[in-house]
């Protein structure tokens, strides 16, 4: 949560013995961040206080007045374009020569044939808010002539803190200059709770009572009578609004204050507006319905912590006050509360009204229980000193009773021992008691009384890290750790495992790059229409509160983004593209986590290499794409690659062109001609080359422990055999019978041609074929090889009707 | 016979490197190999040596009969491919046909580069789900339901009970719930929060956590490990500062940071005039996290920091968007 801190108020509670850069530098060194440094308003150089004695239409033109002004005895003829300046109004006047916050000097001027000698500011013109909307109205007794920064200020320093969820004692002025003090060492200055009390008694005006004590341990209250509910003085208006909080009325900005200036959120209701003069603190029915001070009808459930009167729900507790009590301008008595409420009931209401306030926000975090009644004094004096009125005598306090302060032994060899430090008992002591922590020794170690507004400290832990951040970051040496050695075996093994799963993810990519590819990284979340396409059987994992329905679905393929590469690269002019993305999907199952299978995805479009002098590339086809799909497992060292056509369906290709790799005879994934249902849906026209493999199994394969072979011994023969086969013999059908019928000494078999047309019948081809044949043992006779020859050619002929070609 | 045929060979070698264009090899196949060439004379005499050599003159002519045919192909495709001039010179500074440069994308360049460095530190590298509980994910790094840290960890939520992890940070515990102190891991992986995209936002991130429990871990050691490992990824002169932070799964918590690799710390527009870059967050393990895992906090004591792979990868490679990680420009992608 950021707060904003205007350096001048700050320092109504400490000195700050550094300039704005180094007191910076310092706050955020020890754990406060600041986020930004800002100037408002500045030395109004040339601007005075102007009484408006009167308003006349501007001759010429309808949406100008003409006014006369006192500037202290001099009257200035001023031409003003808001509409809310009246006679009888103080308001801050640029005179001739001053420079606005724009940078606009004023001069003496002609306005549609009228002249003007100065001009009548509104809060953006003096750098002030952004409010332009119309002039400022200065408090009524401001005196004409009087410079303008008397009653403003100089130019104000404004820090933007902000505050981790872990320091709520840091949400107000008094704390964060309770922090520089415990770096200054300087004196703190709290302001006093302490109050002139004249009216009767509390108790005979209020009562209060709480029915969910858990929700709310303690609960303040104190009574103004015959307050006049108004504006704000200047400084109020001025202090609140430079923190960032817009002025509503005197009472209001009051209780703001008092919560800026002590952490402490306030509510004041209009006493004569509660049923029965009375509180009741209980949780809200279900579907209660209430009406916040923003005007927003809500329905409240028990979740819900409720203020009320005898009647009906007045507040939300922590979060907002109600329509129905609030203070108008009407409003005689004020009942002040100030309460400590639990901070996860708070968060609850908060989450229910879907509404965070600068109160709900300070109660999530924590409240100090000792605060309230600080806070309710301060506040009743200063609405006595701003609206009038009189404070009631007494305050009501339902509180349960109060925890003592918890206590914590420190061991000073715990501090060294976490921190790498070498402090000792006394140092560890001094430092922990300028963050006014009680200390006491206790042999080597320390007793620390935790006070009330630090219950974020409630471990040994708790205070190392305070003593930390005081003692510095930047003191502590750093020192190398040395990497342990568990010398089980059981820890070889896993460690064995891991490191051949990252060199498998390693050599995977590095193969792909190496075989031209460049590798693409995609979200995880699409639409599922997109794994719909892709995957119709399996459902998507989805997301409860997606972003954007595109962004709803986990994926369960890697195509689908994968082709959303390939169609933002080809609309920009990419038409060679060979890229892969190596990573997980997600596939749901019955209950539990999804499976998050590692997916290899390959995709190609376009020419086989880029253009060159030498003459054109060629498409890519499916044999460029096969070659590659084998060469990848290959690579990774896996034995017997082979493809085999696909026989189910897979949507995502090309019936006719689809191919399954098997490695060792598992199947290890799919490639193929992308279908054109699934091009059209991505508004892909040139075909795309894709494969898929299951990374899982592949490395599961693979094995990077590849025996080499000793040379051959004795000589290798080679024989050619071409033959005519039908069509519908395939070549994987012809090597099966090349290696049934030869056995151990085939060496080596390639396909060196295919062939159709001339010489060859309409339903047939020619395809040849190089063995070459060698034994480990003896020379191999031609005799020997011939006889091998003529069996693979007889068994062709009789399976596949196959011919041999003169 | 066989001196002959090697003879004619070797001279038909040398006037085939020679041919100037594919008439010239027409020239030369007729000069040796036609009818009336001089290697088809000489085969055709190989009958009228003794029988027992016949063999051996055949092979060898048949041989030079072979070399001389691929040499003309060869030839020819040069010819014809017009790489080389009437003399014969070639040009070498005609382009040539390079093979298809692929890459790895920068995110997997920073990931190796970092578990390249962490390995050498004596650091496994572990893995875990992306679709984490909730339990994994929050409560077990001491993160309640009704903590307000929550707000600043914005959530997809797959049920009331399984998230998209926001952050490596789950597979601690996993690990630790595995195995026993020892631990000296990192955790390299994808991560989301619930934001809505901008210029600085995204919400996909890379992280890799690193954890490291045993007997008297200090965090001075965190510090200077840290250390080490800014200074291997970006150069010896790289400084890392810790300021107070707060996580509510270590105590104490800190952010820290690498003094700018770009202007060395004076301040420039990459570091916004600070001098130093904002990497993540570290600190000592919370006891309370050693609750969870049943290890002894009096006996054990721990550190764990986290990074940003997408930030480290913009610094090293001087990426100034985090959109370039996910869009895929392949003309941005393929290489620098
Ligand atoms: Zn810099």
């Amino acid at each position: 949560m950021v707060i904003k801190v205007p350096l001048s108020w700050l320092q109504a509670y400490c000195d700050v013995p550094w300039p704005v850069d180094e007191l910076v530098d310092r706050l955020v060194l020890t754990g406060l961040e600041v986020d930004g440094v800002e100037a408002v308003g500045s030395d109004f150089e040339g601007f005075v206080v102007g009484h408006v004695e009167r308003v006349d239409r501007h001759p010429n033109a309808d949406r100008l007045s003409l006014c006369t002004v006192d500037v202290g005895g001099e009257f200035l003829q001023v031409i003003c374009g808001a509409p809310n300046v009246a006679a009888g109004q103080k308001v801050p006047v640029a005179r001739v020569g001053a420079v606005l916050s724009g940078g606009l000097e004023i001069r003496k001027a002609k306005i549609r044939g009228v002249e003007s000698f100065g001009m009548i500011c509104s809060e953006a013109e003096l750098n002030l808010s952004d409010d332009h909307e119309g002039i400022m109205v200065l408090e009524a007794g401001a005196v004409p002539g009087q410079p303008l920064k008397d009653i403003l200020g100089g130019p104000e320093t404004v820090l933007s803190i902000d505050v981790g969820t872990n320091r709520p004692d840091c949400l107000s002025l008094t704390g964060v200059a309770r922090e520089i003090t415990a770096l200054s060492g300087g004196e703190l200055r709290m302001p006093s709770g302490g109050v002139d009390e004249a009216g009767p008694p509390v108790d005979d005006l209020a009562s209060v009572r709480v029915d969910a004590p858990d929700d709310c341990p303690r609960f303040v209250g104190r009574v103004i009578t015959g307050v006049r509910i108004g504006p704000s003085p200047d400084w109020l208006k001025r202090r609140i609004e430079a923190a960032g909080i817009r002025s509503i009325s005197n009472v209001v900005d009051v209780t703001n204050y008092v919560m800026l200036e002590m952490g402490q959120p306030l509510h004041a209701y209009d006493l004569d507006r509660l049923a029965g003069r009375g509180i009741v603190v209980r949780r809200a029915g279900e579907e209660e319905a209430f009406t916040t001070l923003d005007g927003v009808d809500r329905t409240l459930d028990g979740e819900v912590l409720m203020i009320a009167d005898h009647e009906t729900g007045i507040g939300v507790g922590g979060v907002m006050g109600g329509l129905n009590t609030e203070i108008t301008h009407e409003t005689d008595r004020v009942f002040l509360e100030g309460a400590c409420f639990d901070a996860v009931r708070v968060r609850r209401g908060s989450k229910t009204l879907q509404l965070q306030t600068d109160a709900s926000r300070r109660f999530e975090r924590g409240m100090d229980p000792e605060l309230q009644g600080e806070a309710v004094g301060r506040a009743a004096g200063l609405i006595a000193e701003v609206a009038g009125g009189v404070v009631a005598e007494g305050m009501i306090d339902v509180r349960t009773p109060a925890a003592p302060d918890p206590v914590i032994r420190l061991r000073v060899s715990r501090v060294n021992g976490l921190l790498g430090t070498d402090l000792d008992r006394d140092e560890t002591a001094a430092l922990l008691r300028r963050l006014r922590f009680d200390v006491r020794p206790d042999g080597v170690d320390l007793e620390v009384r935790v006070p009330s507004f630090r219950r974020d400290v409630l471990r040994e832990v708790d205070l190392i890290e305070e003593v930390a951040r005081l003692y510095g970051y930047d003191k502590i040496e750093p020192a190398a750790s040395t990497p342990p050695r568990d010398d089980s075996a059981e820890a070889r093994e896993r460690e064995e495992a891991l490191r051949g799963r990252q060199d498998d993810q390693r050599r995977l990519r590095d193969t792909m790059a190496g075989f031209g590819f460049t590798e693409v990284v995609t979200h995880s979340l699409l639409h599922p229409d997109l794994n719909q396409l892709i995957d119709p059987s399996r459902p998507s994992v989805m997301v409860d509160n997606p972003l954007s329905p595109e962004l709803s679905a986990m994926r369960s393929s890697l195509a689908a983004s994968v082709l959303s590469v390939v169609r933002w690269n080809a609309n920009r002019k990419v038409r060679d593209i060979r890229i892969f993305e190596a990573g997980r999907v997600f596939w749901a199952k019955e209950e539990g986590l999804p499976d998050e299978p590692e997916h290899l995805c390959i995709a190609v479009t376009g020419q086989r290499h880029s253009p060159h002098w030498d003459g054109p590339p060629g498409a890519f086809d499916f044999y460029d794409l096969k070659g590659l799909a084998e060469a990848l497992p290959a690579r990774l060292g896996l034995d017997r690659v082979e493809t085999v056509p696909y026989d189910n369906v897979d949507p995502l290709f090309d019936a006719d062109r689809t191919g399954e790799l098997l490695a060792d005879g598992v199947r290890v994934g799919r490639f193929g001609a992308v279908a054109h249902r699934v091009l059209d849906r991505y508004e892909i026209r040139e075909p795309v080359w894709m494969g898929v493999i299951d990374c899982g199994v592949l490395f599961g394969q693979a094995s990077d422990r590849k025996a080499y072979r000793a040379p051959p011994k004795y000589p290798a023969v080679e024989r050619d055999l071409a033959i005519v086969v039908p069509e519908t013999v395939t070549h994987r059908d012809i090597l099966k019978e090349i290696r049934a019928c030869s056995g151990d000494l085939l060496e080596a078999v390639e396909l060196f041609d295919v062939y159709r047309g001339a010489q060859i019948a309409a339903d047939s081809k020619s395809m040849a074929y190089a063995m070459r044949f060698r034994s480990g043992e003896r020379t191999l006779t031609d005799t020997e090889v011939t006889r091998l020859q003529d069996k693979v050619l007889r068994r062709l002929v009789s399976r596949y009707r196959a011919e041999l070609r003169s | 016979m066989v001196q002959e045929a090697e003879a004619i060979e070797a001279r038909a070698l040398e006037e085939i490197a020679r041919a100037a264009d594919p008439s010239d090899l027409e020239e030369i196949r007729i000069r040796y190999m036609g009818k009336n060439g001089d290697l088809t004379r000489v085969l055709r005499s190989v009958g009228k040596a003794a029988p027992e050599d016949r063999p051996r003159i055949g092979q060898r002519v048949n041989q030079a009969k072979k070399t001389i045919g691929e040499a003309l192909e060869v030839r020819r495709a040069a010819c014809e491919a017009g790489g080389e001039s009437a003399a014969g010179a070639l040009d070498v500074t005609l382009p040539g046909r390079p093979p298809p440069l692929g890459s790895k994308h920068p995110l997997t360049m920073i990931r190796e580069e970092v578990t390249e460095i962490f390995r050498d530190m004596g650091f496994s590298v572990v893995d875990g789900p992306e679709v984490e509980w909730d339990y994994y994910n929050f409560e077990a790094l001491n993160i309640p339901r009704d903590h307000p840290a929550r707000d600043t960890q914005d959530t997809f939520y797959l049920g009331s009970d399984i998230v998209l992890r926001t952050h490596t940070s789950p597979v601690q515990v996993r690990v630790m719930e595995q195995q026993k102190p020892p631990v000296r891991v990192i955790v390299p992986g994808r991560t989301y929060r619930h934001e809505n995209p901008d210029a600085t936002h995204a919400f996909t991130f890379h992280q890799c956590e690193g954890l490291y429990v045993d007997k008297g871990v200090t965090m001075a050691q965190l510090k200077g490990d840290m250390t080490y490992f800014a200074q291997r990824l970006f150069g010896g002169k790289v400084k890392v500062r810790f300021l107070p932070d707060f996580f509510p799964f270590t105590e104490p918590s800190v952010q820290y940071d690498f003094s700018c690799v770009a202007c060395g710390g004076v301040g420039c527009r990459i570091c916004k005039q600070t001098g130093w870059l904002e990497i993540s967050g570290a600190g000592m393990v919370d006891p309370a996290v050693f609750g969870f895992v049943d290890y002894d906090p009096e006996v054990y004591t721990g550190y764990a920091f986290g990074m940003g792979l997408d930030r480290l990868a913009m610094f090293k490679y001087g990426i100034d968007s985090i959109h370039m990680f996910l869009e895929n420009d392949l003309r941005q992608l393929e290489g620098p």
